[in-house]
């Protein structure tokens, strides 16, 4: 009979390293692109119930890191604001179609959107610097209106160009008799300085914060994005090159009035004068 | 008369996919309530990051409802 000699061993706990700004990115990005290929391939049923799972995962996540005392921490607080993403094309892909709006009917979205990025650039719980929604008053003020008013010009060329290039085969818009249709024009318009606010104004300064010039790339990819998702490329061009514009812009500036203008008015003139 | 009788909210009418932020919504106000069970008086820190989530979930289910009622009402 042989005896069996054990060891002690001493069992400690395993520090776990939180993962690296990349590859946390990576990984929500996977995430989005396997949920947009349902989308795609299945159906627009299996694809928000896709990105509905994607949102309540990342919340959940919000709240392990708020439970273990970290919120105020930067990761925490991008990862609550980081669940817009999700949130926006659950809504984009569960609003219903309103006909009356005419030139854009699932506008409906816009509104819990703006409601939930007001709050969030409202929060003060969710830590960095937010940009300000008005410009500075001091000896350089002029310096900052002139940039602010270069972005909105190269935001109305943008929508100029786009309307004129980009294949349209709805009707015009004085087409339709009825006031409605600028209902429709208005909400899309509004999508755009939503849009500028939730990623320059909130998501941008954590992801500044949390990993610099890697965050602001990772937050304009983001709007990329939603902007190819929700309008198409070849209509999310003229946006993605604002978008890269604003980030610079807003990141140097720290002012959020002239890309919030510039968006609104770059949609405004893509849905009324194609 | 009769189909108004039988089923007054017509909810089978309505494509599915409305109810997906419906139910999200309703998972996350139940877990708002656990949280509130178990911390008792005070109000947990938490009910921060949900409140993030649960705000454009309600104003949407808001904007479902007025919509059906105003559908049902006019036809």
């Amino acid at each position: 009979m042989t005896g069996v000699v054990t060891s002690a061993a001493t069992v400690r706990p395993v520090a776990v390293r939180p993962a690296s700004f990349g590859l946390a990115v990576l990984a929500f990005a996977d995430a989005l692109g396997g949920a947009e290929a349902i989308d795609r391939y299945v159906g627009t049923y299996w694809g928000a119930i896709c990105f509905a799972a994607i949102f309540f995962a990342v919340i959940q996540l919000a709240l392990v890191l708020d439970r273990r005392g970290a919120i105020g921490d930067e990761r925490a607080g991008l990862l609550a604001v980081a669940s817009l993403i999700p949130l926006e094309r659950l809504l984009v892909l569960s609003v219903p179609s309103l006909p009356f709006l005419r030139l854009y009917p699932s506008a409906l979205w816009v509104l819990p959107m703006m409601l939930v990025t007001a709050y969030a650039y409202r929060a003060r719980w969710i830590p960095a610097a937010r940009p300000r929604l008005l410009g500075p008053s001091g000896d350089r003020r002029w310096i900052h209106v002139a940039i602010q008013v270069g972005v909105v010009a190269v935001g109305g060329a943008l929508g100029i160009t786009a309307a004129h290039t980009i294949h349209y085969a709805g009707s015009h818009v004085l087409i339709y008799p009825d006031v409605a249709k600028w209902s429709g024009a208005v909400l899309f318009a509004l999508a755009g300085a939503i849009e500028e606010l939730a990623f320059r104004g909130v998501l941008q300064p954590l992801a500044a914060d949390v990993a610099g010039y890697a965050g602001i790339t990772a937050c304009f990819l983001a709007s990329a994005y939603l902007a190819v998702t929700w309008m198409g490329p070849g209509a999310a061009l003229p946006v993605i090159v604002l978008s890269a514009l604003t980030s610079v812009v807003v990141y140097r500036t720290r002012d959020l009035s002239g890309s919030l203008t510039a968006h609104a008015v770059l949609n405004l003139l893509l849905v009324t004068l194609r | 008369m009769d189909v108004l009788a039988s089923a007054p909210l017509q909810l089978r009418v309505l494509a599915p996919v409305y109810f997906v932020p419906v139910a999200v919504l309703l998972v996350l106000l139940v877990e708002r309530e656990l949280l509130r069970a178990r911390a008792g008086t005070h109000q947990p820190a938490e009910y921060r990051v949900i409140d993030l989530a649960v705000l454009p979930l309600v104003l949407l289910c808001l904007l479902f409802a007025g919509l059906r009622i105003y559908s049902m009402i006019v036809g």
